[in-house]
């Protein structure tokens, strides 16, 4: 059976109540040497990149605020030069417009113009033919009567007497 | 009556456990002997030292951007120690200078706290031979740091509170400077009573199994239970002892606050 050590045996070491220099040197003695060591090499640098860090996350929402005041700037000017450029393409079009509208009346005027310069060109020459051609039919029925009337009234008719009275005829028509 | 008719007897059970000794008992191995100058609580305070050399210098990486792992760990204790015990109780200025040593504190106590908790080591802040100097260098800090940095008249307005009626400061103003030295000792007296009675707690549990045999199962339950909640004493411990320290210099250093 396991044996366990008397109490008389535990009291042979180091007590936790009794006073012992050795014990409290080596307190003193781990404890500063601990805090220098981890002062300077493990503290110190995690206490400046905590710094670091926390300055580089002020910093970005810095950043991010004045981005966005930045960005609601350059959308007020977005909606500013929007607004410009409507206005300025409602204008173009607009006197686009206005100027195809005008061109289309001016091409009309002028079409309405030349065709009645055509007609009136072909209402001429259509009288210069008509006359022509009236002429022409007088001449041409004027001797068909006087050889009609030759023919039918033959030789018993003075030939200069029947064509005065058919030129006479003729004019009356 | 167990003493006379079985041979494990409770009390030595306890007292060797909890007590400081020259012998470290390993299972399969035959004892360890200590030499004269070092006790088992002083081989658990270097060991304490190099853990926190080890984790502190070669586990955490330096220059993580975005810390992870024992990086991000031990930042979030740091952090913690300077923005909510050190920088509230001694000002912006002080608070960061003090905060490594405050760390330091805070780690080797708890350093000390969590290897009491592991089977086969010893709880070195159950000596009052170890909280009394770490005690100590807080009453240091608030009786001659305090006379370097303020002076006498600093010091002195620290115990005399203004706006008491003379009368008054008669009983006060001892009562004041006595405090000093009760709240040193509250403070190594607390961290020193509370790890011994929570192993005294537990080794009363176990020790009833080896006395009562099966019929005692049930306490190995208990046992477990007080262990888990060992665990949190013994970050509340060391949370609290650096909490309070920093209170008290606090006090001597900005009496005004």
């Amino acid at each position: 059976m396991e044996t366990f050590p008397s109490s008389s045996a535990t009291s042979s070491g180091a007590g936790i109540l009794t006073p012992d220099a050795l014990m409290v040197i080596l307190t003193w003695v781990t404890f500063f040497i601990l805090l220098f060591i981890l002062q300077k090499y493990a503290f110190k640098p995690i206490m400046e990149n905590l710094q670091k860090r926390e300055k580089e996350i002020h910093d970005a929402l810095e950043n991010a605020d004045k981005a966005k005041v930045q960005l609601a700037h350059i959308e007020e000017e977005k909606q500013k030069i929007l607004n410009t450029a409507r206005a300025q393409g409602i204008q173009i079009i607009e006197q686009s417009r206005r100027t195809a509208r005008d061109l289309a009346a001016n091409i009309e005027t002028k079409s309405h113009q030349n065709a009645w310069e055509m007609i009136q060109i072909a209402h001429e020459q259509i009288e210069g033919e008509k006359q022509k051609l009236l002429k022409t039919l007088r001449q041409e029925s004027a001797e068909a009567a006087i050889t009609l009337a030759g023919k039918i009234i033959k030789e018993n008719m003075d030939q200069d007497k029947n064509r005065r009275l058919v030129e006479e005829a003729i004019k009356q028509l | 009556m167990y003493q006379t008719t079985h041979p494990f007897q409770l009390g030595p059970y306890i007292l060797h456990h909890v007590l400081d000794s020259h012998e470290w008992h390993l299972p399969f191995l035959p004892v360890i002997h200590l030499p004269e100058f070092i006790s088992l609580h002083g081989v658990m305070i270097i060991f304490c030292a190099l853990i926190l050399v080890v984790l502190f210098c070669g586990f955490y990486r330096h220059g993580q951007r975005v810390p992870t792992g024992i990086t991000n760990l031990l930042e979030a204790f740091v952090q913690f120690i300077r923005d909510e015990i050190t920088i509230p109780f001694l000002g912006q200025e002080d608070g960061v200078q003090f905060t490594p040593f405050f760390c330091t504190l805070f780690f080797f106590i708890l350093g000390l706290n969590l290897l009491g908790q592991i089977p086969l080591f010893a709880t070195a802040t159950s000596n009052i031979n170890v909280t009394f100097p770490l005690a100590f260098i807080t009453f240091y800090l608030m009786t001659v740091m305090t006379l370097q940095k303020r002076g006498l008249k600093g010091f002195f307005r620290a115990i005399v509170p203004s706006g008491v009626p003379w009368p008054i400061l008669i009983l006060i103003v001892p009562l004041e400077f006595l405090g000093i030295f009760i709240k040193t000792v509250t403070l190594m007296l607390r961290l020193f009573a509370n790890m011994l009675a929570g192993h005294i707690v537990i080794l009363c549990l176990l020790g009833l199994i080896i006395l009562f045999g099966l019929w005692a199962l049930p306490a190995l339950v208990l046992a477990i239970f007080f262990s888990l909640l060992e665990i949190l004493i013994v970050f509340l411990q060391a949370y609290i002892f650096v909490l309070l320290s920093a209170l008290f210099i606090g006090q001597m250093y900005h009496p005004d606050h």
